[in-house]
């Protein structure tokens, strides 16, 4: 390495191990990053992705207690010597700011800067991450996407010579996305240090001139991404880029029966929030034996549609019905014997003392007695893959095992149409594996619905796809993906 | 009212020799938020009760007296802002129930229902105890509330002296709000992820 | 949020509802509670703020005196005052003029102090006001629970309507009888209390990961101004509260001695 290199290393770390909370999180790991490149890390739910970006960046022992066993060097210095944005793009806002350009104005603010030198700081920031336009924006009316590069500016305006991403974009739709690798690839280009913990390595495999892998807190593999990604496909089981269990397990209903058979039934629907119409005139079939995914752009109205469904938002006009019982007029908790909704955040819902109660607490309050119920709750958990956790607590799962968790409350109440919002929203490749499953089993019992941005995970999941525009079904049947793909 | 303002000072005073650590920081706003939310809850579900202590009480449990007592100071003095000034008034009120909360949850109140439903007791009673002198100091007796109208009730039908009958009023509230919002609290603590209770506990404080 | 007293520092417009409070507490009865109300509503009113802070004050001063009135009617006040010559009937009630007098004096005095602080509730932006007084000291963390408070309660409540309608999806009744409204309650409000605490320890990070110190002083992207004129101005409001305090004080021990 010549002195030059060695004056570009923003991050140079040899970690024995990192202990939290007494359980070794991450062990035997050496990392170097220099100016202008990205390194990946990848690997499975619960490998230690997380403990790495917060060792690197120096921020445990904080918030977050731990114990690190080895160096942490910052070479570069800077104070703080490492910027940090975390995968969910609202909690990661400090709230100290009532407009974009104040939130990215707390990091120099804290370090007691000049208010022109702060300004100064904040515009470059805002530029740099593509987020200008929002600078008087109030955070809280902004899209997931639109936040992350907030936050992206917030970490630019530090000035800190390393900047560490822990999976800024799993929480993000497939186009914002794109765009925030891009302005990575910028940043980078433009001489920064990042070190971008990504589930997705296809993503990676874009953006980062190395890779390091983690399984189970220690590394498995590390090397140029396209190597990785050829000479290894499933780099683990867990990993692989491609799911391999089909999710038609269950056998669909013969195609003939299916169109006789509809489950859901949706004629001339109109719903909307008080004054505001999102619904018009909307007619939907979902055959028994099938999944659907419901596609479109945020805000085409495809929540709506399972909230009317399920009650929660008023229809005006129109009918629905579940197996031939119509829904009409009934309350949201009448409904539940018929229709299941899993929403995006588990966090609204989980409060039990173990997995199993969360999972029979469907059951019991539709009036199932207990051992009934838990019979139901541990046939769920089964298909979500989450027995052997049926004992623990459920908020310590990760925030992705707590999403199986819901659908699996949801499952083991037995409704003939099970509808899930953005199911796969920051799931690896296994999460997704056991999602389909339990599509397929949901499947086998009436019908499900999937609202999703994850066009390949409806393709594989789903053999159907409606496309929701306007509060209409703009395009139904095997065409809509293609078209889909093709909307500006 | 001195020993409100003597709680108010020693709270203002503490976090210069011993900050609350970051982690006990970014829980007092979602507490008071919590304070505000949870009465269109009770509503919703025809509960004669407010339950706008709850996130004072947890904090009081979780961090401890000092961090009941700031979510406290810092809940009433947000909805005097957002709601109405009268209720900074009550402030005191707020620093009773987080310091008391917090001094429970040290003798353990808060391990099981039948010990928060308790400690609920003598926090709604402390509660009421506090309210009273600035009801009558303030509102001559009756806040323009279901509880100044219990007041002027029992004036009337018992023929009880002012300050009797704001004090049952009162305690008619608090006796029945405290207990229910301590025993949600004991819930709430034995359903947290195990990780994060002690986190709570033990965090350092930012500055060693 | 831009309030209408934006031309001011917010510790001005503060500092002189402050004065009225006290003002309208310690001056000599009534006429100094009629002065700060009508001096609290006339600048309300100058400022375009008149409506909302009307509001306030009738919310709480006319209630107050409906209820005080109600009370010395009912409960036997006036038979004991003696229905004597200043006696008013209301219905078959009677109150005497004394307890008349002094359910107006509280609802004055409430309603001077609700309208003068009124100015700062309609008025002034807490988060202005909040960093006018990071400017003059208050400790980092003040400040942030405070801003961050006000930021938090809209999501808060907005969750608590997802907690509702998640738990009613899986068949979660909110009717029925007490104890089964009790375990709804905890269903409810349960899942609402954890997920703030859990995602206190993410804003917590992302608090130390932006370098934010509880106690050191910070910069300002746009520092507040503050002009000579207007902290001079100010210094004469707090003095005159002071003044006002220390006389009151000073009566109330001779009265004592």
């Amino acid at each position: 390495m010549s002195a030059r290199d060695r004056g570009d290393v923003a991050l140079s770390m040899r970690v024995r191990r990192v202990e939290i909370g007494g359980v070794t999180a991450l062990r035997d790991v050496s990392l170097e990053v220099r100016r202008g490149e990205i390194v990946g890390i990848a690997g499975h739910v619960g490998a230690g992705k997380t403990t790495l970006a917060l060792t690197a960046a120096g921020l445990l022992g904080r918030a977050v207690p731990g114990r690190v066993d080895g160096e942490v060097r910052h070479p570069l210095g800077g104070s703080p010597p490492a910027s940090f944005v975390f995968a969910n793009p609202w909690t990661q806002l400090t709230e100290l700011g009532g407009t974009v350009e104040e939130e990215v104005a707390v990091g120099p603010e804290n370090q007691g800067l000049a208010s022109h030198v702060i300004r100064a700081r904040v515009d470059a920031a805002l530029a740099a991450a593509d987020a200008a336009r929002l600078a008087l924006r109030a955070p809280r009316t902004l899209s997931g996407g639109e936040l992350q590069r907030v936050a992206l500016a917030s970490a630019l305006a530090l000035d800190a010579p390393l900047m560490v991403l822990d999976e800024p974009t799993a929480q993000l739709d497939p186009e914002s996305a794109r765009d925030l690798a891009a302005s990575l690839r910028a940043l980078a280009t433009r001489g920064a240090a990042v070190l971008l913990v990504e589930q997705n390595l296809e993503l990676l495999a874009t953006l980062a001139s190395r890779v390091v892998v983690l399984a189970d807190g220690a590394p498995l593999a590390e090397g140029a991404p396209r190597a990785l990604l050829e000479r290894w496909p499933p780099l683990d089981p867990r990993l692989g880029a491609t799911a391999t269990v089909e999710a038609r397990e269950h056998p669909a209903a013969p195609a003939a029966r299916q169109a006789h058979d509809p489950l859901l039934e949706i004629d001339g629907l109109d719903a909307g929030y008080g004054a505001h119409e999102v619904l018009h005139q909307l007619s939907l079939r979902i055959p028994r034996g099938t999944a659907c995914a419901w596609i479109g752009r945020n805000g085409a109205g495809k929540s709506t549609l399972a909230r009317a469904v399920m009650g929660l938002v008023p229809a005006r006009r129109g009918t629905i019905r579940v197996a031939g019982t119509p829904l009409d007029g009934l309350p949201v908790e009448r409904r539940a014997r018929h229709v299941g909704l899993v929403f995006q955040d588990p966090g609204r819902q989980l409060f039990s003392r173990t997995v199993l109660e969360e999972a029979a607490f469907g059951p019991r309050a539709l009036g199932a007695r207990r051992a009934h119920a838990e019979e139901a709750a541990r046939e769920a958990l089964a298909v979500v893959g989450l027995s052997m956790l049926e004992r623990s607590h459920p908020g310590d799962l990760a925030p992705q095992l707590q999403r199986r968790l819901s659908i699996a409350a949801a499952l083991a109440s037995r409704p003939a149409l099970l509808m899930l919002d953005e199911p796969t929203a920051g799931q690896d490749a296994e999460g997704k594996m056991w999602i389909a499953r339990a599509l397929g089993v949901q499947r086998a019992r009436g019908a499900a619905a999937v609202i999703t941005h994850d066009l390949a995970f409806a393709r594989r999941t789903c053999e159907r796809v409606v496309t929701i525009a306007h509060g209409r079904v703009s395009n139904d049947g095997a065409g809509a993906l293609a078209g889909y793909l093709k909307m500006p | 009212m001195s020993s409100p303002l003597l709680v108010c000072y020693v709270a203002v005073r503490m976090p210069a020799s011993r900050p609350l650590p970051t982690l006990a920081l970014a829980l007092v706003p979602r507490a008071v938020a919590l304070n505000l939310a949870l009465g269109a809850i009770a509503a919703a579900l025809k509960l004669p009760v407010y339950l706008d202590s709850v996130g004072t009480i947890l904090v009081a449990a979780l961090v401890g007296p000092l961090g009941g007592v700031v979510t406290g100071i810092v809940s009433n003095s947000v909805l005097g802002l957002l709601v109405s000034p009268q209720l900074f008034a009550f402030i005191p009120v707020t620093i009773v129930i987080g310091a008391l909360a917090g001094v429970a949850a040290r003798l353990g109140a808060f391990r099981s229902i039948p010990a928060a439903a308790a400690a609920g007791v003598v926090i709604g009673v402390a509660a009421a105890l506090t309210s009273v002198p600035i009801v009558i100091a303030l509102f001559g007796g009756v806040t323009p509330s279901g509880t100044g109208v219990i007041t002027v009730a029992l004036r009337a039908v018992l023929g009880i002296s002012l300050e009797r009958a704001a004090e049952i009023a009162s305690l008619s509230t608090d006796v029945l709000d405290k207990p229910l919002s301590c025993v949600l609290v004991a819930l709430v603590i034995a359903r947290l992820p195990r990780h994060l209770a002690s986190r709570l506990r033990t965090a350092p404080p930012v500055r060693p | 949020m831009s309030g209408a007293l934006d031309r001011w520092n917010p510790l001005t417009p503060l500092a002189a509802a402050l004065l009225l409070v006290v003002a309208a507490y310690t001056g000599p009865q009534p006429w100094s509670a009629v002065a700060a109300l009508a001096i609290a509503l006339g600048v309300a009113t100058g400022s375009g703020m008149g409506r909302r802070v009307l509001a306030l004050v009738s919310a709480v001063a006319i209630p107050t005196v409906l209820l005080l009135l109600i009370m010395s009617a009912t409960s036997g006040d006036a038979s004991a005052a003696g229905a004597g010559a200043g006696a008013i009937a209301i219905g078959s009630a009677r109150v005497s003029r004394a307890a008349v007098l002094d359910a107006l004096g509280v609802s004055l005095r409430l309603g001077a102090a609700v309208g003068a602080l009124g100015w700062i509730v309609a008025g002034v932006s807490p988060r202005r006001l909040t960093r006018a007084l990071a400017e003059r000291g208050l400790p980092a963390w003040c400040a942030y629970v405070l801003v961050a408070s006000l930021e938090a309660v809209p999501e808060a409540r907005r969750r608590a309507r997802e907690v509702q309608d998640a738990q009613r999806c899986r068949g979660l009744s909110t009717g029925g009888g007490v104890p089964g409204r009790l375990r709804a309650l905890a269903r409810l409000a349960g899942p609402l209390a954890v997920s703030l605490v859990t995602e206190s320890e993410e804003r917590a990070l992302a608090l130390d990961a932006r370098g934010f110190d509880p106690r050191r002083r910070r910069g300002a992207l746009a520092p507040i101004a503050d002009r000579r004129g207007e902290r001079l101005a100010r210094a004469a409001l707090w003095l005159a509260l002071v003044a006002l305090l220390a006389w009151r004080i000073a009566r109330a021990l001779r009265g004592a001695a």
